[in-house]
């Protein structure tokens, strides 16, 4: 007779399961690579204030992150509900599919993108805490019927995990057409869906078919305020990384846009008389003409933004400012932004010498934020350099 | 089967999953690992009674929660065998590129290769299978699978009806399904030519035959244009047309065999994982207009001594100002 031993019932482990060394190095090395992503292609490698936003908000997310992990899930929790956790699983669901949308097939990742990245982030760790981590917690911290729903949200996982990978693999088959749609679905964003199905699926199905909680019981101790507060400070944080880059992406539209002082970027004065070229931005008036070059960074909006190095030179004797003969003006457009897309007007400026002997020189471009594309602000960047070579940005 | 042999297959499978996913060439017998590793697959469902994918009211509790703890982990192994086996590619890909000058298959984009394909889908389909094959815990629901291959034993042999069905799909698939094209591969170089006047741009692309489990004709070539003539360069088995002599007196004969030919190169793009490429010649003619005609044919047979074998060809024609008229 083969008898079947009864597995004793584990008692659960009490609390929420601690992340473990792995998961800070995991978060750790996460952090650095989006870091390394996100701050390298927007700073040109140095410009560090231009990235204080971003490694701001970056911070706020981790911030974030370590606040929602350290809110204990309590029967009755709103996390707890079926309806948040089926709510972040589609959350997740369309997140996975915003990051496929919005990646290019090659191995840079757009700002859009990375975005959504970040709000995925997130969203694990809501989904982490929804599911008290059920799915890929160790053997000994779930009871029998803990394991059993795992068991069963994996079964259930599979086959979804299944479709979507034949989907893709029947689309490489198919044809030319379906071949670039397969490469461009796995570019960079793709490829980390993948992985988010490999690693999330199942705590999503989890999610979803867990029972609803029972109900508190009323004679049941009342949670400690300080848990209520970090409870409350941890929906105040994801408030506010969700309505962040959209109330940034407003600013792009309300600030008004701003401009780095002017760098005077002539050479030193030559030795030799009677060539064109070097001068102060003093403006002291002079028999000669006195020439010079000027930088500045026009910038729109802040952490949602777009710049534009603007390069101007000139030439004035103390009663007019002009462009130097035989020199034309070569294009300057915005450099593509944060979360912003810029549609340069007029790249190359337009030169006017005014009857004062001002030079006025024009560049004109559209910004729209990319999150709220409906929005867009026409920007007029004018640098006015006056007759003895006093220069001012004007936007 | 016992647990021993069970185990024993699953290793085997393992090995045939890790073949496929290596970047070592097969040359033509791809559908044999194929067949093979479906032959293993059928051996571990018979072995384990089909339990993943018998539904669950068939199955008793003991049963369920067997093959429910197996989906488990086997999800997991996926992940850790994509790891893997992307290791094993990237082993194998310096051991085979270390005396190749140039990556063949470079010039054409033929998407994920169907080795690749087959990799994937056994990972999806039969790692839960693997894992109850495995039953590495021993505990006592050890009778669940003995129970499950008692099942249906009648109608195993339909199983192994698969395995033909597998090599007649893949023989009609190459020997008439209908070719595609296949981009133009990361390789891009566009500028200047060797002599001042000329204009240059690299060309690539390739036809596929069998949807990327037979092969694939590449065609990659440096063309350029003068005004009077396009033509191929680099390749020193097509020379350039006699109207071109006098730019060769500032090239020296090294220069023109060296550096440029590693961007023309006749047969240079075929992929043969599946059915093996043959003959392949590569033809350039000039017309009297100085449009070139640059002509790749290969034979893609499927089968050994030509059997089920059919000509390929693949064509890039541009005019002497650069217009591409036709290209892969």
């Amino acid at each position: 007779m083969n008898s079947t031993p009864v597995r004793e019932p584990r008692r659960r482990r009490h609390g929420a399961h601690r992340p473990g060394r792995a998961g800070v190095l995991l978060a750790l090395a996460v952090a650095l690579l989006v870091l390394l992503i996100v701050t390298l292609p927007a700073a040109g490698g140095s410009d560090i204030p231009s990235i204080l936003p971003t490694l701001g908000y970056l911070m706020l997310v981790f911030v974030t992150w370590g606040m929602v992990a350290g809110v204990r899930r309590e029967p009755g929790s709103w996390l707890g509900r079926r309806a948040v956790r089926r709510g972040v699983v589609a959350a997740i669901a369309a997140d996975c599919v915003g990051v496929v949308a919005t990646s290019s097939p090659g191995a840079q990742l757009g700002s859009a993108t990375v975005l959504l990245l970040l709000f995925l982030v997130l969203l694990n760790i809501a989904l982490g805490r929804a599911t008290e981590r059920m799915a890929t917690a160790p053997d000994g911290s779930v009871d029998e019927r803990q394991e059993a729903l795992r068991n069963h949200a994996h079964r259930l996982a599979y086959p979804v995990f299944a479709v979507i990978v034949g989907a893709l693999l029947i689309a490489d088959v198919v044809s030319t057409q379906s071949r670039t749609w397969t490469e461009h679905a796995l570019g960079s964003g793709g490829l980390l869906v993948f992985l988010e199905l490999l690693f999330v699926l199942p705590g999503m199905v989890l999610a979803v078919i867990e029972p609803a909680p029972p109900p508190p019981e009323p004679d049941a101790p009342a949670r400690p305020r300080a848990a209520n507060r970090q409870a409350r400070v941890a929906v105040v944080l994801v408030v506010m990384v969700f309505a962040l880059p959209f109330l940034a992406s407003v600013g792009v539209v309300v600030l008004p846009p701003h401009s780095s002082a002017v760098i005077d970027t002539s050479p030193p004065p030559p030795q030799v008389s009677g060539t064109p070229g070097p001068s102060s931005t003093g403006g002291q008036q002079a028999t000669s003409p006195q020439c010079g070059s000027f930088m500045s960074t026009v910038s729109a909006g802040w952490g949602v933004s777009a710049e534009m190095p603007v390069f101007a030179y000139a030439c004035w004797d103390g009663h007019r400012a002009s462009a130097p003969s035989g020199n034309t003006y070569g294009p300057v457009c915005w450099a593509p932004g944060t979360l912003v897309a810029v549609t340069a007007e007029q790249c190359t400026p337009s030169a006017v010498t005014a009857s004062d002997g001002t030079l006025t020189l024009t560049w004109r471009a559209t910004v729209s934020p990319e999150l709220l594309p409906f929005l867009n602000r026409r920007v007029e960047v004018k640098v006015i350099i006056d007759k003895n070579g006093q220069v001012e940005v004007h936007t | 089967m016992t647990r021993s042999l069970r185990r024993v297959a699953v290793v085997a499978v393992a090995a045939v999953t890790a073949v496929l996913a290596s970047a070592l060439p097969l040359h033509g017998f791809g559908i044999v690992v194929v067949v093979v590793l479906a032959g293993l697959d059928i051996l571990l469902l018979q072995a384990t009674g089909w339990l993943a994918f018998r539904r669950g009211s068939a199955l008793d509790e003991r049963q369920t929660a067997l093959r429910d703890r197996a989906y488990r982990r086997g999800f997991r192994l996926i992940g850790l065998a994509v790891l893997l086996l992307g290791l094993v590619w990237f082993v194998s890909y310096v051991f085979v590129a270390q005396d190749a000058t140039v990556s063949a298959g470079a010039g054409i984009d033929s998407g994920i290769a169907g080795r690749v394909l087959v990799v994937a889908a056994e990972l999806v389909t039969m790692m839960a299978t693997c894992v109850v094959a495995w039953r590495e815990d021993g505990s006592p629901e050890s009778d669940g699978v003995a129970a499950g291959a008692g099942q249906g034993r009648n109608g195993q042999w339909v199983a192994w009806l698969l395995l033909p069905a597998i090599v007649a799909a893949w023989l009609l698939a190459v020997a008439w399904g209908p070719p595609q094209s296949v981009a133009r591969g990361s390789i891009s170089i566009i500028g200047g030519g060797p002599a001042s006047g000329w204009t240059c741009h690299e060309f690539g692309g390739g036809t596929m035959i069998g949807a990327e489990f037979g092969a694939t004709v590449g065609l990659r070539a440096y063309v350029c244009w003068d005004g009077t003539d396009a033509f191929v360069w680099g390749d020193p088995a097509v020379p350039p047309p006699a109207s071109l002599n006098h730019y060769f007196k500032p090239f020296t004969a090294l220069e023109f065999d060296g550096a440029n030919t590693l961007e023309t190169g006749c047969g240079m793009d075929n992929l043969s994982d599946f059915a093996s490429v043959g003959a392949t010649t590569c033809t350039e003619r000039i017309d009297a207009g100085g449009t070139m005609h640059y002509t790749v044919s290969a034979r893609v047979s499927p089968l050994p001594f030509g059997i089920a074998s059919r000509e390929v060809s693949v064509a890039l024609v541009v005019t002497r100002t650069g217009k591409v008229l036709e290209q892969p």
